[in-house]
């Protein structure tokens, strides 16, 4: 089920008011029941593949409570190489396998040796790569004796599928999450409110701004040899708008009902656009999952120890290894390196912690040296989108290439995408950045800045339910991260 | 939770209120405008229009009947209400608003054909429509959208992706929309000649005439009769007429074109007040002159076509449509 359906909005208010009012009594029955709410909603998409979550379910439910009963490390590493082959083995299995086959064949036919090899009809399930991860953190938290494995089984299924974050994030730990099904939920008013600011924020973010831009975005990107330097420039602009309302855009819906429910989730985008360097982007940008490859990959392999040498090898595993996460594509291996290589000098200059510090410290209008940087850092980001969202690393190649070599600016106003019809949308993206800019000390949009006056509040959140309405599709937009 | 949910409850009502009252100035906007694309619907709208004839039917209408030449040839004040791209169920819509809302005409003139009598698929230019969200428009449009109740019920919904007519909405309030009116009381006649399209489709299907083995022919009979029983309740003279089409055309519409003149005569023999004048057999039918394409006649043609027809209404109906 998406966000942006019909369906949702039926079945949001549907489980919210059964959760609070019939199932109140006991958490274990509201536990039970966000179980079948997250099932009905996964299976809207498609039911056969619930039977993948109830499989991870089950394998590390059995293997937390495994590891509860034997103490040798070797049968404790047995039984997480156990858990890293089921949940590893089956998104290999449906996300990788028919990359990996067309791999070979390519690099034999480079060799010479051509022989034919057909690929796997196999369809991805959504959200896979989320669901995984999250129950292998429960794993390895376990393995590590980070976290009590947990004997109520209710709750740790609730836990790999609560529907909310379930398809596209954010990526919890266990150790954050789970403990929230042990304990009964009050309902806090205040909580929620800002749970239906997030909510409203997040509609804004993926229908006016993701939406809107991918109608250009598609356009360009499927057709960019048709179009001049400057609508090349701009669609890349304009992708990295795409990918952050979208993704924010579900983050934000996914932490707002969350709360509706009575339950945190961790913030998964920082204003990622205002960061100054590279290094400061990735502690603002997915957060969920670069703290998952910090602590389970990165930090295993050496971390920022070590020789430079081998800091640099861990920056690009840790990178590229994310990249192939997105998909299985060459393309988001690129965009990994591409980010990585990005991420060096401020590493080899040991400038890589250097903003660290909230954005509040910046001054509403920011002077020349923080603008020059935080476009800097945009423009880098914008140029590695382009290996992410092109379909080969050809066509991103091509892509850059034309911008360089057609650079025939005249064509800007005339050409048949930039028709009058676009404006609206830069002024949508002009709203974003300045509620985002205003609100930049807040943890969460849409925060201090516009609740100070009540008038002014509401009159925001009607022209954000306003322009929601006059953006909607008839056909609602997939969300870019279902496909990961 | 109480407290939570009255406070939804309370910003989605005000919100509600506001965006209907938006949605009301945006209709009304649209409805004082006087671009092409609401000219004729606001005239008759507004009862603007209060002809003695008036024509209604596809781009088949549009391009054929021209009022000026019915106006001098009748001594009558007549109207164009045709429309690109819709058969005579969508029809219903500015239908029901011209005859809400102007004097019963003396004589209504509907152009029928294959295209008229299929079955409407989609809303073509769906934006005409939005302005006039009744009741009863809603109902008979949301057979051919999936979305219309949706747009009916949730204020300005209708207006999704749709800011040009928000912008034109507000220039109307201002007057300064632009005059791009191409019509003649609701006629729009071609200046074109032949344009060739009619051969390469010709080399397309090969020898073999149209495809028309999805028609159900006896669903497009009994809705037919229904058009005519609901017609006939106007109490006013009804005038169906076939508008020539080049004969080459006819021959590749075959079987169907031949069964459903026959099936249009016959019923339409049932009622006193309807009649049926066939152009298919007129020797215009012959000459691509005429045409601009197999289906449409161009303003030469048409002219011809209009004083043929003027002939033929005076010829039969024997007396004065004048109000």
């Amino acid at each position: 089920m998406l966000f942006n359906s019909f369906d949702f909005l039926i079945f949001l208010p549907v489980v919210f008011l059964l959760y609070w009012f019939v199932f109140n009594f006991d958490r274990k029955y509201q536990n039970i029941f966000l179980v079948i709410a997250s099932y009905v909603f996964y299976g809207w998409w498609d039911w056969r593949f619930l039977g993948l979550i109830v499989l991870s379910s089950i394998v590390d439910y059995w293997i937390g409570i495994r590891m509860l009963k034997v103490s040798e490390k070797s049968k404790r590493k047995s039984l997480l190489i156990l858990s890293l082959l089921v949940n590893l083995g089956i998104l290999i299995y449906f996300k990788y396998a028919n990359f990996f086959i067309e791999s070979f064949v390519e690099a034999f036919t480079y060799f010479g040796i051509t022989f034919e090899a057909s690929t796997l009809q196999i369809i991805l399930p959504v959200g896979i790569s989320f669901y995984t991860f999250q129950t292998l953190s429960y794993t390895i938290d376990v393995y590590h004796k980070r976290l009590e494995p947990t004997k109520d089984v209710i709750s740790f299924f609730a836990y790999v599928s609560f529907f909310p974050q379930l398809v596209a994030g954010p990526i919890e730990r266990a150790k954050h999450l789970l403990p929230q099904f042990y304990v009964p939920r009050v309902f806090n008013y205040d909580i929620a409110v800002s749970g239906m600011r997030l909510i409203l924020w997040g509609f804004f973010q993926k229908v006016v701004i993701a939406d809107n831009c991918a109608r250009y975005v598609n356009d360009i990107f499927e057709n960019y040899g048709a179009y001049s330097s400057p609508v090349l420039v701009l669609g890349a602009i304009l992708f990295a708008f795409q990918i952050y309302g979208d993704f924010a855009g579900y983050s934000n819906i996914a932490i707002g009902v969350s709360r509706l429910f009575g339950f945190d989730l961790m913030q998964n985008f920082k204003y990622p656009y205002f960061s100054r360097d590279i290094a400061e982007f990735w502690r603002r940008w997915h957060i969920s999952l670069s703290t998952w490859f910090r602590d389970y990959l990165y930090i295993p392999l050496g971390g920022s120890k070590g020789s430079k040498w081998s800091q640099v090898r861990n920056v690009f595993i840790i990178f590229i290894v994310s990249g192939f996460w997105h998909g299985a594509n060459w393309t988001f291996i690129a965009w990994g390196a591409l980010n990585a290589l990005f991420f060096l000098p401020s590493l080899l200059l040991g400038k890589n912690r250097k903003y660290t510090l909230s954005l509040k410290e910046l001054r509403h209008i920011p002077n020349i040296k923080t603008l020059f940087f935080i476009f800097k850092t945009f423009t880098l980001t914008t140029l590695a989108w382009v290996f992410f969202r092109s379909n080969t690393i050809t066509d991103a190649v091509q892509y850059l290439k034309r911008i360089v070599v057609n650079d025939d600016y005249k064509t800007l106003s005339t050409n048949i995408t930039m028709d009058h019809s676009i404006w609206p949308l830069f002024a949508f993206i002009g709203i974003l950045i300045v509620v985002e800019w205003m609100n930049r000390d807040n943890d969460n949009v849409v925060g201090s800045y516009l609740l100070k006056k009540n008038y002014l509040r509401y009159s925001f959140y009607f022209l954000i339910v306003l322009l929601i309405i006059l953006n909607i599709n008839n056909e609602a937009n997939d969300f870019i991260y279902f496909q990961f | 939770m109480k407290r939570f949910l009255l406070r939804i409850l309370k910003f989605s009502i005000i919100s509600y209120i506001l965006l209907w009252c938006m949605q009301l100035s945006v209709d009304y906007g649209l409805r004082q405008s006087k671009d092409a694309l609401y000219y004729d619907w606001n005239k008759a709208n507004d009862g603007d229009i209060n002809a003695d004839i008036v024509f209604f039917g596809s781009s088949r209408a549009l391009k054929h009947f021209d009022p000026k030449i019915f106006d001098t040839r009748l001594d009558v004040y007549s109207y164009n209400l045709g429309e690109n791209g819709v058969p005579f169920d969508i029809q219903t819509v500015k239908r029901n608003v011209y005859l809400n809302n102007n004097t019963l005409p003396k004589l209504l003139v509907f152009n029928v054909d294959l295209g008229s009598l299929a079955k409407g698929k989609e809303l073509f230019k769906k934006q005409q429509y939005l302005p006039f969200y009744t009741l009863g428009n809603a109902q008979c449009l949301s057979e051919f959208d999936d979305n219309i109740w949706l747009e009916y019920m949730m204020p300005m919904y209708k207006y999704r992706e749709n800011l040009d007519l928000i912008k034109m909405s507000f220039l109307a309030y201002l007057e300064t929309n632009k005059d791009n009116v191409q019509t003649y009381k609701g006629y729009h006649g071609s200046n074109q000649s032949w344009n060739g399209k009619f051969e390469e489709r010709k080399k397309i299907l090969n020898g073999k005439g149209f495809d028309y083995s999805h028609v159900d022919f006896k669903d497009r009979t009994l809705f037919f009769r229904n058009l005519l029983e609901e017609l006939n309740r106007y109490n006013t003279e009804v005038l169906f007429v076939w508008a020539p089409e080049y004969i080459e055309r006819q021959e590749l519409e075959g079987e169907l074109f031949v069964k459903a003149k026959k099936m249009v005569e016959e019923e339409i023999r049932r009622f006193e007040s309807v009649r049926f004048l066939d152009f298919t057999n007129d020797t215009i039918c012959n000459s691509k002159t005429y045409f601009y394409d197999s289906y449409h006649l161009n303003k030469n043609g048409a002219t011809i076509f209009s004083n043929q027809l003027a002939d033929s209404i005076t010829k039969y109906y024997k007396r004065e449509f004048k109000n």
